[in-house]
């Protein structure tokens, strides 16, 4: 037990691997298309704050874990800060910066991953109205927290991934820490949920520049219970949620629409899938990134950013970027000489085939949420979810205030903050 | 108390004149006889003095023909004497020794005061009282003896590791709760680790006396630590001119099994019936195709008949055979025993003129009630003392203490298992052991993964018995020197040293042949067509665990002690201490150990492999060993004075200094004073008090602050440097263990204590009578915040505290006739601790509903500090037997808003949940060489929240309950019982609800007819060289006399089954 004071001990906080990658909150994933439950797996969850996300009643979320935990990551990245900031400026050396970008990455990541599932979607020029989510920047545990608005939450989280940027190294070799890629990755990812797809496409660009393996999936075992390790050489930067029983391969079941997306030679579907032990066609998901059944996957990944620059390129009009991103990912996902490259140049139906795609590549990541989110915006790529338990149809329409999670009950009752309406 | 023997008149005394009188005489002491060398001899009126010659003699010039003349000699009580010139004085000075035995003399741990002249409140134990009880432990013989003094027994597993009593009620809300310990003038670590806990330690057999501080007055010279009461411990020690003596003593106790049909065990049919009901509604259709789930034998012959691989009248006959199986049978047969305590102690002592020493050995064996649990334990002990030179007293004291502590490794208990059900057999009806499905895999997965070539998963619990344990050794040396020097007749320079060893191995071994080491190295593996690679080695898993704790102490104090004029008397005392304490530990992991020819075999640690060949995802090898140190160091400076005006008024006051490195306690905070004042008036000296009836009348009051060290918060960030990499990216790393809280404070404790002490009619009556008010502030609590600081609840110096309480202690001897005597003790002590100050504003109720067996405060305003608060009931619907609360003021059944939305307010408070009154009735009989004592204990006035059957137990866990009987099934029912009836899928929180509604309280208060004890003082054997010999029995734990609560519950022992009843056969006797 030290008090922590060096710049030593501020690198092994953000070492903690457990409380810095592992704490992200699940609830959108739970809440999304990805995958169903079957009524009598629905019944038998033992938390009862999963059972109503997933049919997304209206009741309050008791349990503040999701929440705590996240900002626990937030409050441990502030106190990292606040270490640097105390120790004598002359020792601003590498180490100093690669602590201190590292504490932004994780605080701008960690803002994001709350924003996306506690906050509407974000829509340009509306941000000052609409609320964000509350904006810790600094270690101190007084005061009252209240949210900021959704303009400020983003700028926010931007600011803090391009001072990360300035600040990381362009590798690490210590397994969970962020690199300069993760941050330029981390910031499009951000970006194309704002859909400012300029910003998207360069810094995917920049990421992609950085750090562009991927995994051939040609090289895995699909037999496998888990192909996919934990820290292979495709993640650009390692985290995931706590753990939820509703999206465990027990009772999760891979959506049948999302099943069917998969053509014949397309690996991800024996990579990912396997027939759930029911026996009644079902499948369970076992493609996760972190080698894991625990939380899912919610990190970065090379995939991920070309696919970002894939959507961000084709509405920005450059289908030959768009083709060349696409391409190159589905042809390590694809099995050995079976993959036939895209050629659509119809910028429409080439954005159908890339929104399809992330779709197929991106299934248990947390990103199907946010995806619904902003492309509910567009009437014409917006989704209507449908859940039936026990006989009964739930609904979530587009756009429903429901798609901003509601806040746990402590949290508002603890700081009297607004609570997302019904 | 002295003697003047003989007053012989000179003759040749005829020429005195006013510049020559001579005062002349001889000093020798009282026991022997003997001549006293250097006696300070004085004549306060006119600042005369001398000192005594080599035969005893002193002669002293003086100017007046009569007066006071005063002799002081360390280790002897001083005396004053008039003198009456031409008269030689034979001056028969009494030992300290011999003057203690007579007057009760208290011990604060820097010095011993007589009890007429202390202030304050102390409870003395003495040797008898602490002997009439058999025990391996002395914690357990303060229970029921003097007031104040209540014990916890929720948690059996630690008894004689932790403390487990409150003085006084508990005066803290998050901080160390229990008393500080202190054997002679040094305090005993108790925070060192709480597994290994040291106060089995100390032989009971070893201790003289136990003085229990009880007030600011007597404690809050131990300053920072003495919030929670002070409990002195003096050891035995020999006496000068003593003849060599030894004393023996051996004692048998052997307890009862436990009485596992106490525990409110489900019927197994109902449990079948149940679990059948589950199985048809579908709760184990996914989980019975989970790999790692267990399941139980009725889930695993319900799947076969599901799937048609047996049929329905197969299924019925194994399930009717299983309706008929009690697994406590098997407990009771297989894994409990009757306990067996043995105990043997060894005194010997003697002591000449200048040097008396005393060694004691002691050894106890215990076979503990479950059959792979025993306890050994070897002391050794020397206390000496010298007396080299004039002046100057030596006192030694050296303890060695070893002991052993074994368990099994693996839980071997009943309700141990994974899931306990109630039809769970250990072996068949010949003995044989059986397997049981205790390992979380799915039955059919574990049969065919990998092939079959992984190592065996059957569980044989009787067969596997001693294939695991883990051996704790106690190695501690305990050694102290103190040093007395009289630098002036009424000055004195004491000096103490101390230093405590404690060294704890505790090995933990899994043999390969248990199940758990093989599910382990199962786990670990990978496999192809080819073979199995196992990434542990095949073998057994060892871990040493070597934990040295030290503690140092150092005192130097001055001691002034002064008479004069006959009336006046100042005891001062003023000195500095410095503490130190420190703990270190290694821990060393071993695999594929092989305990014969002790080797052991590399592993890859940091490799990344697949956990369970990839089926479970991917591991680290992470190297488990560890290294840990810590050190705490104490500063402190105290004082201490009692000033008497013949021996009636006498005014103390106290103060004491603390400073430590403890973390965090900023600077300007880090020395904390503590003080005390007090007052006490000797009615019965007094003229108009003096009768026969009175033989003492004593009035006293005092008022101080106590404190009390909470060493786990900090003004600082504290953070944690893990010892061991992390076990998913095999990198150090630190985290978090304390955010900063720069308001920190240290907990204070302020007392009043108001106490009469009355002896009458020849101390036939006797005993004391106390209110005290205690207001312990800046209680360092865990508060709900706001999750988004990233914490869900942090402490801080947030509450106040108002304890009040009586402590009544009555002596009465009834009948006193030559052969026959009757004597009667009555203890009462009333506690009530109520909170005055809460800075945490959260109302929400649910953070202050304990629910079953936990104990959380409820730092709420104007409750008790453990209040019992429970969601109000509203029984059961009439409908459909479901459970119904109240929502602002109306019959509900919305449970979430029962749950999560009733605030304080809305919650019924049943009061608290620790006893008010309590104490003890004990009556001795004397016939003859026979005496007789049994002692009732009483525990009154407080409230339990019992268990009962939900079913969300059930269901997640399979936890069943006998109340299930009782369950709502057809209307009607509700007006016989409040067990709701059970659903599937059940309502949302409605067991949370029924868990902690007001249906399951009851009034906690019981009589207990806890002991009884004869013994039989044998005649003197007159050809023998035996003295004192002495028979006693005892029965501990006899029955309960009389309880509140209609549901058989013990509530002493929370959710565990109560002590047995034991029965113990010793013999003491004297050579």
């Amino acid at each position: 037990m030290v008090v922590p004071k060096t710049l030593t001990h501020a690198d092994l906080l953000l070492n903690d691997y457990s409380t810095m990658n592992t704490v992200y909150p699940s609830w959108g994933q739970i809440a999304s298309d990805d995958s169903y439950l079957s009524t009598a797996n629905w019944q038998s969850l033992s938390d009862a704050d999963e059972k109503q996300t997933y049919i997304w009643a209206d009741d309050d979320i008791m349990s503040s874990m999701q929440w705590q935990s996240a900002y626990k990551a937030i409050y441990q990245a502030n106190q990292v800060l606040k270490i640097l900031a105390d120790i004598d400026s002359k020792s601003t050396g590498a180490d100093y910066r690669r602590v201190e970008g590292g504490a932004y990455f994780f605080r701008a990541f960690a803002f994001h991953q709350l924003a996306v599932v506690y906050a509407p979607p974000y829509e340009s020029g509306k941000g000052a109205q609409a609320l964000g989510i509350p904006l810790k920047l600094d270690p101190e545990l007084g005061g009252v927290s209240s949210r900021a608005s959704l303009e400020d939450t983003y700028n926010r989280i931007v600011d803090d991934y391009k001072k990360a940027i300035t600040l990381l190294p362009a590798t690490e070799t210590k397994l969970g820490r962020p690199t300069k890629a993760a941050a330029y990755a981390g910031l499009a990812r951000v970006y194309l949920d704002m859909s400012e797809f300029q910003h998207a496409f360069n810094y995917a660009g920049s990421a992609l520049e950085v750090k562009n393996y991927l995994l051939d999936f040609n090289d895995l075992a699909p037999g496998s219970s888990q192909p996919i390790s934990r820290f292979n050489s495709e993640v650009i930067f390692p985290a995931s949620t706590t753990l939820a029983g509703a999206l465990s391969q027990y009772s999760a079941r891979v959506d049948t629409g999302l099943l069917a997306l998969y053509n014949e030679g397309d690996l991800r579907k024996i990579v990912f899938f396997q027939a759930a032990p029911e026996g009644d066609g079902s499948h369970l998901f076992k493609g996760s990134y972190d080698g894991s059944d625990t939380g899912i996957f919610v990190g970065l990944t090379t995939g991920e950013t070309l696919l970002i620059r894939a959507e961000a390129a084709v509405r920005l009009g450059k289908i030959q970027e768009a083709l060349s991103s696409l391409n190159t990912l589905l042809n390590k996902r694809w099995s050995k000489n079976s993959f036939s490259p895209i050629t659509e140049t119809n910028p429409d139906r080439l954005l159908k085939i890339i929104l399809q795609e992330r779709r197929k590549e991106l299934p248990f990541r947390g990103r199907r949420w946010a995806d619904l989110k902003r492309l509910n915006l567009d009437a014409s790529s917006s989704t209507t979810l449908k859940r039936i338990i026990d006989g009964r149809t739930y609904t979530l329409e587009p756009n429903s205030l429901k798609y901003a999670i509601k806040i746990p009950k402590t949290v508002i009752d603890q700081s009297g903050m607004i609570q997302n309406q019904r | 108390m002295f003697s003047l023997s003989a007053q012989t008149p000179r003759k040749d005394s005829g020429a005195d004149g006013l510049y020559n009188l001579v005062l002349q005489g001889t000093v020798v002491s009282a026991t022997d006889g003997k001549p006293l060398q250097g006696v300070f001899i004085r004549v306060e009126a006119q600042n005369q003095q001398t000192s005594s010659n080599k035969d005893g003699s002193f002669t002293l010039p003086i100017k007046h023909r009569n007066g006071l003349v005063k002799f002081t000699y360390i280790g002897y009580k001083p005396l004053e004497v008039k003198y009456s010139v031409g008269v030689s004085l034979t001056i028969k000075m009494i030992p300290v020794e011999n003057q203690l035995e007579e007057v009760e003399v208290v011990s604060t741990g820097y010095q011993k005061i007589p009890k007429e002249r202390a202030t304050g409140s102390f409870e003395f134990v003495d040797s008898k009282l602490l002997n009439r009880k058999v025990s391996t432990d002395f914690v357990s013989r303060l229970e029921d003896v003097v007031p104040s003094i209540s014990s916890t027994k929720f948690f059996s597993e630690n008894k004689g590791r932790l403390l487990n009593i409150n003085v006084r009620g508990v005066s803290t809300m998050n901080s160390e709760s229990w008393p500080l310990v202190v054997i002679d003038g040094v305090p005993y670590p108790n925070n060192f680790d709480l597994l290994n806990g040291n106060f089995m330690n100390i032989n009971p057999n070893d201790i003289l006396n136990v003085t229990v501080l009880k007030d600011a007055s007597a404690s809050s010279i131990w300053g920072a630590q003495s919030g929670n009461g002070v409990i002195v411990i003096t050891t035995k020690r020999g006496k000068y001119n003593q003849p060599f003596q030894i004393d023996f003593n051996s004692n048998v106790t052997i307890g009862e099994k436990p009485d596992l049909y106490y525990a409110p065990q489900m019927e197994s049919s109902d449990y079948i019936d149940l679990e059948q009901l589950l199985f048809d509604k579908g709760y184990w259709t996914s989980r019975i195709k989970r790999y790692n789930g267990s399941m139980t034998p009725v889930i695993q012959l319900l799947k076969k008949f599901k799937e048609n691989s047996i049929t329905s009248d197969e299924l019925k006959s194994e399930l009717d055979m299983l309706r008929n199986v009690d697994v406590r049978k098997d407990y009771l047969t297989y894994m409990y025993r009757p306990s067996v305590a043995q105990q043997y102690n060894l005194q010997m002592r003697g002591g000449g003129e200048t040097l008396n020493t005393s060694f004691s050995f002691g050894y106890d064996k215990n076979l503990d009630n479950l059959i792979t649990s025993s306890y050994d334990r070897f002391t050794a002990k020397n206390n000496t003392q010298v007396n080299p030179v004039k002046n100057l007293t030596i006192d030694l004291g050296l303890t060695y203490t070893e002991s052993h502590n074994k368990q099994s490794y693996i839980p071997m208990g009943y309700n141990m298992m994974v899931r306990n059900y109630p039809y769970l057999r250990l072996a068949d009806e010949k003995g044989n052991p059986l397997e049981v499905d205790a390992i979380a895999l799915n039955p059919i997965f574990r049969d065919t993964v990998a092939g079959g070539r992984l190592l065996n998963w059957d569980y044989y619990p009787l067969d596997e018995l001693g294939q695991t344990h883990q051996n704790t050794f106690v190695r501690e040396t305990f050694a102290n020197v103190s040093l007395n020097y009289q630098l002036l007749p009424s000055l004195k320079l004491s000096m103490l040293y101390s230093y405590l060893r404690a060294y704890q191995p505790t090995e933990s071994w899994r043999g390969i042949g248990s199940v758990q080491q093989r599910e382990w190295l199962n786990y670990h593996t990978a496999w192809n067509v080819e073979g199995v690679t196992f990434h542990y080695p095949v073998g057994d898993y060892l871990n040493k665990l070597h934990r040295t704790n030290k503690s140092q102490q150092g005192r130097i104090q001055m001691n002034w002690n002064r008479e004069w004029k006959g009336k006046h008397r100042l005891d001062a005392i003023a000195g500095a201490e410095f503490r130190m304490v420190s703990s270190d530990m290694i821990s060393s992991v071993f695999y594929g150990y092989d305990p014969e020819y002790l080797t052991f075999q590399p592993v890859e640690y940091g490799k990344r492999v697949p956990y369970l060949n990839g089926i479970a995802g991917s591991t680290t090898l992470i190297d488990a060993s560890q290294i840990e140190a810590y050190e705490n160091r104490y500063v402190s400076y105290f004082s201490n004075a009692a000033y008497a005006y013949k021996d009636r008024y006498t005014l103390s006051a106290s103060v004491r200094k603390d400073a430590s490195n403890i973390f965090g306690v900023k600077s300007n905070d880090k020395g904390q004073p503590f003080w005390s004042l007090g007052a006490s008036w000797l009615l019965s000296a007094e003229q108009f008090l003096k009768n026969k009836t009175i033989d003492l009348l004593k009035l006293r009051a005092t008022y101080g602050y106590n404190g009390n060290v909470n060493n786990s918060v900090a003004a600082y960030p504290i953070i944690y440097l893990s010892t061991s990499p992390h076990y998913m990216t095999g990198q150090s790393y630190a985290s978090i263990q304390s955010p900063p809280n720069p308001k920190l404070r240290w907990e204070r404790v302020g007392m009043w204590n108001f106490g009469l002490d009355f002896s009458m009619l020849r101390s036939r009556l006797s005993g004391a009578i106390e209110y005290y008010i205690k207001r312990p502030k800046d209680l360092i609590a865990a508060g709900e915040v706001d999750p988004t600081t990233g914490f869900a609840s942090l402490t801080i110096n947030s509450g106040n505290l108002d304890g009040r309480g009586v402590d009544v202690m009555l002596n009465s001897t009834n009948i006193k006739k030559q052969q026959f005597s009757w004597m009667t003790n009555l203890v009462f002590s009333y506690n009530r601790t109520k909170v005055t100050r809460s800075y945490i504003s959260n109302n929400v109720a649910r953070n202050y509903i304990a629910g079953i067996g936990a104990s959380l405060a409820t730092p709420i305003e104007g409750m008790d500090l453990y209040s019992l608060l429970t969601f109000p009931w509203a029984g059961l619907d009439p409908a459909t037997g479901a459970p119904q609360g109240i929502v602002k003021g109306e019959v509900s059944k919305d449970y979430a808003a029962i749950v999560y939305d009733s605030k304080i307010e809305d919650v019924d408070n049943h009061g608290s949940r620790v006893p008010l009154y309590f104490g003890s009735f004990r009556n001795t009989f004397n016939l003859k060489d026979f005496e007789l004592s049994f002692n009732i204990g009483y525990q009154l006035g407080h409230k339990f929240i019992r268990k009962s059957f939900d079913n969300q137990s059930f269901i997640d866990q399979g936890i069943g309950h006998a109340d299930y009987a009782l369950r709502w099934q057809n209307p009607g029912d509700e007006l016989r019982t409040d067990v709701p009836a059970f659903n599937y899928p059940n309502a949302l929180y409605s067991s949370d609800f029924y868990r902690a509604s007001s249906a399951l309280v009851s009034s906690a208060s019981q009589i207990k007819w806890k002991d009884i004890q004869l013994s039989w003082q044998l005649p003197m054997m007159a050809k023998l060289p035996v003295k004192n010999a002495r028979l006693y029995a005892y029965v501990q734990n006899i029955c309960t006399l009389w309880r509140a609560n209609k549901w058989g519950v013990d509530p002493d022992f929370g959710t565990n089954i109560p002590l047995p009843r034991t029965y113990s056969l010793g013999f003491n006797c004297s050579f």
